[in-house]
């Protein structure tokens, strides 16, 4: 191998990002990259696997593509650039069929002998939906596991963020380029991967999100976790393609229930039916990895540290990282509203007619609660509780 | 010799008196108009031509001059043909010396000789009775719209055969005396048809009570527009003044329609692509928009996001002075528009927002939603209400509501000690209307009070800026109770009613 080689698969790396082309499967057809680099299109278009308007796309890509200096460039970002046949390619991702030909990686790759978790959910979650991301999160980050997720808005990203807060290590998938944040809403929760986690993507640097793109990251996602969690998912959704994916891969599910009648439950609702495990809190889910897998003897000793026993009949309500604020704290209007309040938004004025209060002391419990963190107000009027 | 006789001028709802001049003398046989004339009243000269010919008036083959005085303001508009015919009627001595004096003339004239209604003849008529004109003569079509006016006889003469014979005193014609309906009641909407919204409904009449401009968001089919045209009928009914200032505007606009006189508060419903002219005012003949038809009234905005931003933000200047000065290159003008503003949005663009099972919208798209209302246009609105979609259960309950008529007494009687504490204030009516330094002078809250609202507003994120709207509100709140002072449930209440949508 000579050492130029790898900006020849550089080059052949940053084609992604524009379709989900089998990169692998055709590097490996033509008998290396560089080879591919050095081909004409009428020899290109003999290959398995290449259109004519691949050909094309190949042809049009290598125009102008000065290889070393975007290879030096991607360097300079901080951006590091692993093909599949180096040492420091992830094991998990290489096992699975279909892998990318290469990643580009920012911050730090989980080490193979770290569990990983992967947390997916809705991105327009529930306020159950992100309290339970959030303290899965940090629970796991807890027991030392790495969290894995795709960075969006809701469940992910909060599931993430609250794994770096309790200090914990989490990777992020992208399905643009390792150094575009999207979405922009998560601009902190990415900067922060950089410097407490990783960033992985299989799309060269600068690849703008595309809808094409999300799907195919999903797999990646789910070959760097040893369980897959749901948190909400409504019953079309990304977080069920992962799913699929992880079962294709041989990846337990896990699933957090929801109420069966929240479209926001059905797809984990679906799940349930259709056998995934049940997990009500970390401690559910690292006794999974346990019982699934022989390879984390740190964990091992981790979980068997905690009395089991008191474990199982922890729910997530009374897990100490979520803890309700002294309820004594409450005036008796206020305890009163707080028991009608719900996670989903109830309308101020059906608020007040179930609790029975009139217009002003509701309108003082409400805002007092609001002060005190006990609601949060969706919209205008709409108020969820919050533990 | 030079006949004289008088006419009125419209200058948006103002009118000022016009002397229409007519002289006989030997010479070409030319028909000469002058005075600043707008087309329409050069046009005139055909029609008062041909409508003498067609009376058997035929002119004299001399040289005949009109002027319209003052010649230094524009005229414009038909008014001025029924004048023009008088004081050239006279001047050939068809009609007798001194049968003018103290009448002002105002129609247009048809070619056959008939007279036709104008717009605007309100103000004339209110502007003669200022000048102390006796007599009004006027085309028939516009008699019932002038006689709203007392202490002026008003004559509706049909065309120009009964105007000569009426004026040389051969025929008698009884001034118009019909009574004008003022103080009419609201008909539709009224609150008792509207179930549940408990909370809506105290917004809103919290937000009649003192006129303070409200922003209503809600799924659609909640109600809103509903809602929104029950106000009017919860507002004071308008007094005999704001009855004639609210029917000039319209008399102007041409949008008087065989009433002889607006007596029910104003409900604007501008369609969401109505322009910017369209709202203000102003275009081909310097109309009053869709603001000054509203005065006194409601200018209600559904979809408000949905309205383009120049014509939300022309808004500004009017909910700050109550009145728009329109400048175009014939001048500016300048209409009142005192209305209470009720808009009314989704949540969202699907309009389901924060029911997550139904609403599709990402944050962003909610995010940018809400932003499309600038912040300067809801700094101008005091009150923000939740309107929630009712269930079926509560939509065929039965029990009684509360009336609108109810509800307008106790809004009465909060506008009644506005009035009160406001008597020395000329210009401001209303708690909405209160400047920081009213606000200061009639909105003092105690030690304990003023910590607790401190507290709230912190707590809550309320910024200093609204700190003066809160105040303004709870006054509003207190007065509804009939309490002197700002008490902590006027506070909580005015918080509660004060955060924007999209503040959360």
């Amino acid at each position: 191998m000579r050492n130029d080689d790898i900006l020849y698969d550089y080059w052949w790396a940053s084609l992604g990002g524009n379709y989900n082309i089998p990169l692998c499967r055709i590097a490996f057809e033509a008998g290396g990259t560089r080879r591919l680099y050095n081909m004409d299109r009428k020899q290109l278009v003999k290959l398995r696997g290449v259109s004519e308007k691949l050909a094309g796309l190949i042809a049009e890509h290598r125009e102008g593509f000065d290889k070393a200096s975007e290879y030096s460039g991607c360097l300079e970002k901080g951006i590091s650039f692993i093909p599949f046949y180096s040492a420091r390619f992830p094991e998990r991702l290489r096992k699975i069929s279909g892998h990318p030909f290469a990643i580009f990686v920012k911050g730090e790759l989980p080490s193979d002998d770290r569990p990983c978790v992967a947390i997916i959910g809705a991105r327009d979650c529930s306020e159950y939906g992100r309290r339970t991301a959030d303290e899965l999160g940090s629970a796991l980050a807890g027991y030392d596991i790495c969290v894995v997720s795709g960075m969006a808005l809701g469940i992910d990203g909060t599931a993430q963020t609250a794994c770096l807060n309790a200090g914990g290590y989490s990777l992020g998938i992208l399905g643009c380029g390792a150094d575009v944040c999207y979405p922009e809403a998560n601009r902190e929760l990415y900067d922060r991967l950089c410097l407490q986690g990783g960033i992985i993507s299989e799309y060269g640097p600068g690849t703008r999100p595309k809808a094409c793109l999300f799907p195919a990251r999903n797999r990646i996602i789910s070959a760097f976790s040893d369980v897959v969690v749901v948190v909400e998912a409504r019953l079309r959704s990304g977080t069920c393609i992962t799913v699929d994916m992880a079962l294709e891969q041989g990846k337990d599910v896990a699933v957090v229930p929801g109420r069966i009648t929240d479209p926001l439950s059905a797809g984990c609702i679906r799940l349930l039916k259709q056998g995934a495990v049940p997990v009500a809190s970390a401690e559910d889910i690292v006794s999974l990895i346990v019982s699934s897998y022989n390879e984390y003897p740190g964990l091992l000793n981790k979980a068997a540290g905690t009395d089991r026993q008191e474990d199982d009949n922890k729910d997530i309500k009374d897990s100490p990282a979520s803890a309700p604020a002294e309820e004594t704290s409450l005036s008796p209007e206020e305890r009163r509203l707080f028991g009608v309040l719900d996670y989903y938004a109830k309308s101020a004025d059906k608020l007040c007619d179930e609790s029975g209060l009139g217009i002003p002391e509701f309108m003082n419990a409400v805002m007092q609660l609001k002060i005190k963190g006990f609601v949060k107000e969706l919209g205008k009027d709409c108020f969820v509780r919050v533990l | 010799m030079v006949s004289c006789v008088l006419s009125g001028g419209i200058r948006g709802i103002e009118c000022f008196l016009v002397r229409v001049e007519a002289d006989i003398s030997e010479g070409m046989p030319v028909f000469e108009l002058v005075g600043y004339l707008g087309s329409e009243v050069r046009e005139a000269r055909e029609r008062v031509k041909t409508a003498l010919k067609n009376s058997k008036r035929q002119l004299p083959l001399k040289h005949l001059t009109v002027n319209l005085a003052p010649a230094d303001i524009r005229k414009s508009g038909t008014g001025y043909d029924m004048p023009m015919a008088a004081a050239i009627l006279h001047a050939m001595g068809e009609i007798p010396q001194g049968s003018t004096d103290d009448t002002l003339f105002a129609g247009e004239l048809m070619l056959s000789g008939e007279f036709a209604a104008i717009n605007g003849i309100l103000p004339i008529a209110l502007e003669a009775k200022r000048n102390g004109i006796k007599r009004l003569i006027v085309p028939s079509g516009n008699a019932p719209e002038a006689s709203v006016v007392d202490g002026l006889s008003v004559y509706g003469i049909k065309d120009l055969t009964e105007l000569v014979s009426f004026l040389n005193g051969e025929t008698v014609i009884e001034p118009e005396k019909e009574p004008p309906v003022f103080f009419a009641e609201d008909s539709g909407a009224d609150l008792k048809y509207v179930n549940g919204q408990k909370l809506v409904k105290r917004g809103i009449e919290i937000a009649a009570a003192g006129m303070h401009n409200v922003l209503m968001v809600g799924p659609p089919g909640a109600g809103k527009s509903m809602l929104a045209k029950c106000i009017p009928g919860i507002l004071p009914l308008l007094t005999k003044e704001e009855c004639l200032e609210v029917s000039s505007i319209y008399s102007v606009a041409g949008a008087l329609n065989n009433r002889r006189i607006v007596s029910r508060r104003p409900f604007m419903a501008p369609h969401h692509t109505v322009t910017e002219t369209g709202m203000t005012g102003g275009g081909a003949g310097m109309r009053p928009g869709c603001i000054s038809l509203a005065h006194r009234g409601v200018l209600f905005l559904d979809e408000m996001p949905e309205f383009s931003r120049n014509a939300l933000e022309s808004l500004r200047q009017p909910l700050e002075d109550g009145r728009i000065t329109i400048t175009r290159y014939r001048g500016s003008l300048s209409y009142p528009s005192d209305f209470m503003l009720v808009g009314a949005m989704n949540p969202c663009p699907c309009g389901a927002y924060p029911d997550l099972s139904r609403c599709s919208c990402t944050r962003n798209e909610i995010k940018r939603y809400a932003e499309r209302l600038s912040r300067p246009l809801l700094d101008r609105i005091d009150i923000c209400i939740n309107v929630e979609r009712l269930e079926y259960r509560e939509m065929f309950n039965k029990s009684e509501n509360e009336s609108s008529a109810e509800v307008r007494k106790r809004v009465c009687a909060a506008h009644s000690l506005q009035q009160e504490r406001f008597r020395d204030m000329p210009g401001v009516y209303f708690n909405s209307q209160m400047s920081p330094g009213d606000i200061k002078r009639f909105c003092a809250l105690n030690e304990e009070e003023e910590q607790f609202l401190c507290k709230m507003a912190e707590g809550l994120g309320i910024s200093a800026r609204t700190y003066h709207k809160v105040l303004r509100v709870a006054r509003t709140i207190a007065d509804l109770s009939g309490l002197a002072d700002i008490t902590m449930d006027c506070l909580t209440e005015s918080l509660f009613f004060n955060r924007m949508y999209g503040s959360q």
